[in-house]
């Protein structure tokens, strides 16, 4: 009875204590640090896509639409668009009363101006979307059509503002964007304006009144930390609100998650992988159970708990799992390569490659790894002590960055290799290069020398089909050859880490932490 | 200079004296120690150093692992076992490259003197005055940290100490009566310089060689430390360089392997001493 008693006050008691703190009225003012490593090397969101620049510049310009943390479209510059049938052909309806934040009119000129002279050449990502551009036209002042060439699926995703920020032709016009004096005193539509840039020590933004939703914070400086445990420390003590997955280092995050007056956002919905790349123009790797032998030699989870400290989730396929349409149980990983030392020796027999008197097999495999990101370094130890489980030796190869670029995608002169690839927020735009054939000697491109028509064609359709469910069919077939050929390992997919502190509200809305800064407010 | 302590007349007394001598018998003592732990690590060592296991952080005492595990579960008791081998392997062969180069370099510079002299001793002093830390770590990251090239280039770098005292040696001793009497019954210069002057100035070379076996486990350690060793190696350096992401949760990963270095390098320094207190008694008192 008493013990009854006791949980009903409990349970009033939580109520009200979760009562209390469901959603508080945002309140106004005060400013939010946000702790970056670097200098941005421009304010000119649309000539690069520096990690820096876009945590700047994210919240002095806009794009066309935004992505919210779920991944779904929200229109940002563009209120609502609509798509052909034959997929090629997109019309944009712009905001109306949109002004830059110099005081003159924004309108669809600036789109088009924006995209055929600044974006569309001089921009990483955008420029590859630009390539399958017919024409960018002018309808109306809040009017914009693309027409495309062929079909690109993922073209959404490459009108945000980090891949075609929406700059003012009244400014750059007549101008080599890439040396304007504006990249250093940007003028935007975005929530903030630029007002102080100190090299070396930080940026000052200050609220655009005239923003299309309510602003709330009168200031949003960002501090420049180059030395990492200095920015987490700077954290922890209240000195900067919010630090981002790029600049957060991992090691510290258990020690953060443990703190209550800093929030931990894990899973950054940006997929991105690890990746062993087989080199299969070298023998025995040449021989497809020699590889399925790797697969099911490796353990990812203990590669997962032990190098990631479990930032990260054990691969489940070529594509990973990070987008759910994209993944097919028949290319499902844990099915077709379960941990097994009995199956992998059983198909290294197979394959000829027979133990020698000493218990091991005539392979040597030098593993290639930069050596400066302490995750690889483990996962190489792990992978070595795995696969001599199997008979294989392994010999490590860390090296520095430039040199591992050089020896892996320039050369091709490995066995196997670790390297880590950002989806980029669709597998077309950061997962098909490592896979389609490709001629060696481009860096971040395909460097197994796996060739494979069928999965060429494959990968070019998923690319120029824009229907879900269309797609998903494509890399379920695409993925299942992959998985049978495994031309590269998957290890694992990657779960992203923003910190930032409690007081600081309706942070992370957007599906990156360096979006949607005018929905952020202080907690007094 | 204390020049010679003849070789077979003073063998038992030079014995003698660095019996005498305290801290060049712990050296002794110690080296003795590292040489028999690199030899029978594998057959005490519990574990296969580079074997993970799922026993992730396991603090000294856990089942198993008396000195505890590492963040892959590797056994730290194991790894500072056979991290023996790369240290002794690593301190001799790199002192013996130092001593050979030191000591024919310092040879022909003490034996001929003149031109040659000046132009010996120059590069000697130019080699002295390079930081030789840096250098190598320059070295080792450019080409890599196998255990030749790490041999290599340690020695290399440590060679002009010998080389001095070799050079000093041979002015003092080229005018020598048995020198002079070598050359009248027309000895090559070769025969003169490796047969008849040097083993006159073993002694000193001797007790260079121990201090240059230190320095060079300590020049490979740090290198280990900064990353720059050989992964496919177990070697102490590497272990302390994997330790620093640790060093709040886990004092075990660093504390032993720096242990470790800490009395290879204090005894082969003891040793030097005692050895030089045999080569030297004049300097005793």
């Amino acid at each position: 009875m008493t013990i009854r008693l006791l949980a009903l006050v409990l349970t009033v008691l939580l109520t009200a204590a979760t009562g209390a703190a469901a959603p508080a009225q945002p309140q106004s003012g005060g400013a939010a640090v946000v702790a970056l490593g670097g200098d941005p090397e421009t304010l000119n969101l649309g000539i690069t896509t520096g990690y820096a620049v876009g945590a700047v510049a994210a919240s002095i310009y806009s794009g066309l639409v935004w992505i919210d943390a779920r991944g779904d479209f929200q229109p940002d510059l563009a209120t609502a668009w609509t798509v052909s049938p034959d997929q090629l052909t997109y019309t944009f309806t712009l905001r109306q009363n949109v002004k830059w934040h110099d005081g003159r009119p924004f309108g669809a000129a600036d789109v088009k101006y924006t995209m055929d002279e600044i974006t569309g050449k001089h921009h990483g990502r955008f420029r590859t979307a630009y390539a399958n551009f017919e024409s960018v036209s002018v309808r109306s002042p809040t009017q914009v059509v693309i027409r495309l060439r062929r079909p690109y699926a993922p073209l959404l995703r490459l009108l945000t503002v980090f891949d075609s920020p929406i700059l003012a032709r009244h400014l750059y016009e007549g101008q080599d964007p890439t040396r304007s004096p504006r990249n250093n005193e940007p003028v935007g539509t975005g929530p903030f304006k630029f007002r102080e840039w100190a090299r070396g020590d930080r940026v000052v933004l200050e609220r655009n009144p005239d923003y299309w939703n309510p602003v709330y914070l009168d200031r949003l400086i960002f501090r420049i930390i180059p030395n990492a445990a200095l920015r987490v420390t700077a954290l922890e003590v209240g000195e900067v609100d919010q630090v981002m997955d790029f600049y957060l280092p991992k090691t510290d995050v258990d020690r953060l998650r443990r703190n209550p007056a800093i929030r931990i956002r894990l899973g950054q919905p940006i997929p991105s992988m690890g990746f062993l790349f087989i080199n299969t123009r070298r023998a025995p790797l040449d021989n497809v159970k020699v590889r399925q032998a790797l697969a099911m030699a490796i353990n990812r989870v203990q590669i997962v708990t032990q190098a990631m400290g479990n930032l990260a989730r054990p691969a489940r396929g070529p594509f990973g799992d990070g987008f759910r349409w994209a993944f097919s149980p028949e290319a499902d990983y844990n099915r077709l390569y379960p941990l097994s030392v009995e199956r992998a020796n059983a198909l290294l027999d197979e394959a000829g490659v027979l133990r020698g008197a000493g218990g091991e097999r005539p392979v040597r495999l030098r593993l290639v790894y930069d050596s400066a990101r302490a995750p690889l370094v483990a996962a190489a130890a792990i992978i070595r002590d795995n696969l001599r489980a199997v008979g294989i030796t392994v010999e490590l190869q860390p090296m520095d960055r430039a040199v591992m670029i050089e020896r892996v995608y320039t050369r091709a002169d490995y066995e196997i290799t670790l390297q880590t690839f950002t989806s980029g927020g669709d597998p077309a735009i950061g997962y098909h290069r490592i896979y389609a054939s490709a001629p060696p000697g481009t860096p971040f491109v395909n460097a197994t020398g796996y060739s494979n028509a069928e999965v060429d064609r494959l990968l070019q359709q998923a690319a120029e089909v824009a229907d879900q469910t269309a797609r998903s069919r494509l890399y379920a077939e695409v993925g299942k050859i992959l998985a049978r050929d495994v031309p590269t390992l998957v290890l694992f997919d990657e779960i992203g880490v923003d910190a930032a502190r409690t007081s600081l509200r309706g942070v992370w809305t957007g599906a990156e932490a360096r979006d949607r800064w005018d929905a952020v407010w202080i907690q007094k | 200079m204390a020049a010679a302590v003849g070789p077979g007349r003073g063998g038992s007394e030079f014995w003698r004296r660095f019996r005498a001598s305290r801290p060049g018998v712990a050296g002794l003592g110690l080296v003795i120690l590292l040489a028999a732990t690199a030899l029978a690590a594998p057959l005490v060592a519990p574990h296969d150093p580079h074997a993970t296991s799922l026993v992730t952080l396991a603090a000294p005492g856990a089942p198993g692992h008396p000195l505890g595990t590492d963040n892959l579960g590797r056994d730290i008791a194991s790894g500072v076992l056979w991290g023996s081998r790369a240290s002794l392997v690593v301190g001799v062969c790199a002192a013996a490259t130092a001593i050979f180069l030191g000591v024919v370099i310092g040879a022909v510079a003490g034996f001929y003197g003149g031109w040659v002299d000046a132009l010996l001793s120059r590069v000697t002093e130019l080699f002295q005055v390079i930081p030789r830390f840096v250098l190598a770590l320059l070295v080792v990251a450019l080409f890599g940290g196998g255990l030749g090239k790490l041999i290599l280039v340690i020695g290399v770098l440590s060679w002009p100490q010998a080389a001095r005292v070799v050079r000093g040696q041979f002015l003092a001793l080229r005018g020598a009566a048995y020198v002079d009497a070598a050359r009248v019954l027309g000895l090559r210069d070769t025969r003169i310089i490796f047969s008849e002057i040097l083993p006159n100035v073993l002694a000193p070379v001797v007790v260079i060689a121990s201090l240059d076996v230190a320095g060079a486990i300590l020049l490979e350690a740090s290198l280990g430390f900064f990353g720059l060793g050989d992964p496919n190696l177990i070697s102490w350096g590497l272990m302390l360089n994997n330790a620093q992401a640790y060093l709040r949760q886990a004092w075990w990963m660093s504390v032993f392997p720096g242990l470790a270095i800490s009395l290879a390098v204090l005894g082969f320094n003891l040793l030097g001493d005692g050895l030089n207190d045999a080569a030297n008694p004049r300097l005793d008192a």
